[in-house]
């Protein structure tokens, strides 16, 4: 089903977006990677995803200022936080700047399968 | 999903729950562990400055939640939380525990290989059968085949069998010198070719007395 769909992870530690690919293999999704906020909104302007998972903690650029200019810029993609920060003002914070969803770290495979078949559109 | 090796027993990691986050992929956990591993074993918290602490902290407490280290994780919590220093000691003394139980059982997960270069089947069968139970086991019947397996494969040691080629001017040689790989001669009699050579037996090979040797050498 999400063969050939296009994401772009946004997570700026290798063994983090290690874990990620490992647990999307197989699902036939075709994943980019940007290593902080600033490589994500250059990818988003260079190639078109049908979803943004967006860490928020990290260098250069954090979740937060990437996805206002994302979204400044598309207001249609679906950007998923997923972080390991989980507060109630985490939560508030991550829906006020615009993002669809806050997964919290550790994600359960199944939840992270279900979002994607929530936000992304399979034509 | 591959689901073929099997996971050592953990104290201080729950691995039912670390293979749930990880969709049950075993092989995926190992590596991740293994990469756990190689990051944080020499970590020394004290010397962190501040940034550095809170970034190794928030990553710590993402990672050792999603690989089942319970107890670190909830402790990179509480410290993450309350931006405090406080609860520091405890932790280094969890991670400490993580790290020292990661580096004895992944250790004993890793086999090596060892690559038996001859063309006797008697020898090659008893060479099989000591060894096959703790090591990965390749068998060269020939020179161009050995060299080969050693240009393209981790080799840990060798049983190289000196009837097959001239130990001194053969490429094999170079090759192993190159690599440096420890090599066991097999040999028909104790001749000056093997001069220089600490490590060899003499053929025919003897189960009983080739465990004994074995023994000696890992």
């Amino acid at each position: 089903m999400l063969s050939g769909i296009k994401i772009l992870i946004t997570e700026d530690k290798k063994i983090n977006q290690e874990i990620l690919i490992g647990i999307l293999e197989g699902s036939g999704l075709e994943i980019d990677i940007a290593c902080n906020g600033k490589e994500a909104v250059q990818r988003c302007r260079d190639k078109e995803y049908s979803l943004i998972l967006m860490d928020i903690e990290m260098p250069v650029m954090d979740g937060y200022e990437a996805t206002k200019i994302i979204r400044e810029e598309n207001l249609n993609i679906p950007i998923i936080a997923l972080t390991a920060n989980n507060t109630i003002e985490d939560r508030d914070k991550t829906e006020s700047i615009g993002m669809n969803a806050h997964l919290s770290k550790p994600i359960e495979p199944k939840l992270l399968y279900q979002t994607f078949s929530k936000y992304i559109n399979v034509a | 999903m591959n689901n073929d090796t099997n996971l050592p027993y953990f104290q201080y990691i729950d691995t039912t729950l670390g293979l749930k986050y990880l969709n049950g992929n075993k092989k995926l956990y190992l590596k991740i562990l293994n990469n756990f591993l190689e990051r944080y074993k020499n970590l020394k918290i004290d010397e962190l400055k501040r940034e550095e602490f809170k970034d190794t902290i928030h990553t710590i407490k993402g990672l050792s939640s999603t690989l089942g280290m319970v107890s670190l994780s909830n402790l990179a919590k509480i410290i993450h939380a309350t931006s405090s220093r406080e609860k520091k000691f405890e932790f280094s003394k969890s991670l400490a525990l993580v790290i020292d139980e990661l580096q004895t059982e992944l250790k004993q997960e890793k086999r090596q290989t060892i690559l038996i270069v001859d063309n006797i089947t008697e020898d090659i069968d008893i060479l099989i059968d000591v060894l096959c139970d703790k090591h990965d086991i390749i068998v060269a019947l020939n020179e161009a085949d050995a060299i080969e397996t050693l240009t393209t494969e981790d080799i840990s040691l060798i049983f190289l069998y000196t009837n097959i080629v001239d130990i001194e001017l053969s490429e094999i040689y170079k090759v192993m010198k190159q690599k440096s790989t420890p090599t066991i001669l097999m040999v028909d009699s104790l001749d000056c070719k093997i001069m220089g050579y600490s490590n060899y037996i003499k053929k025919p090979l003897v189960i009983d007395t080739l465990k004994k040797y074995i023994k000696t050498q890992f």
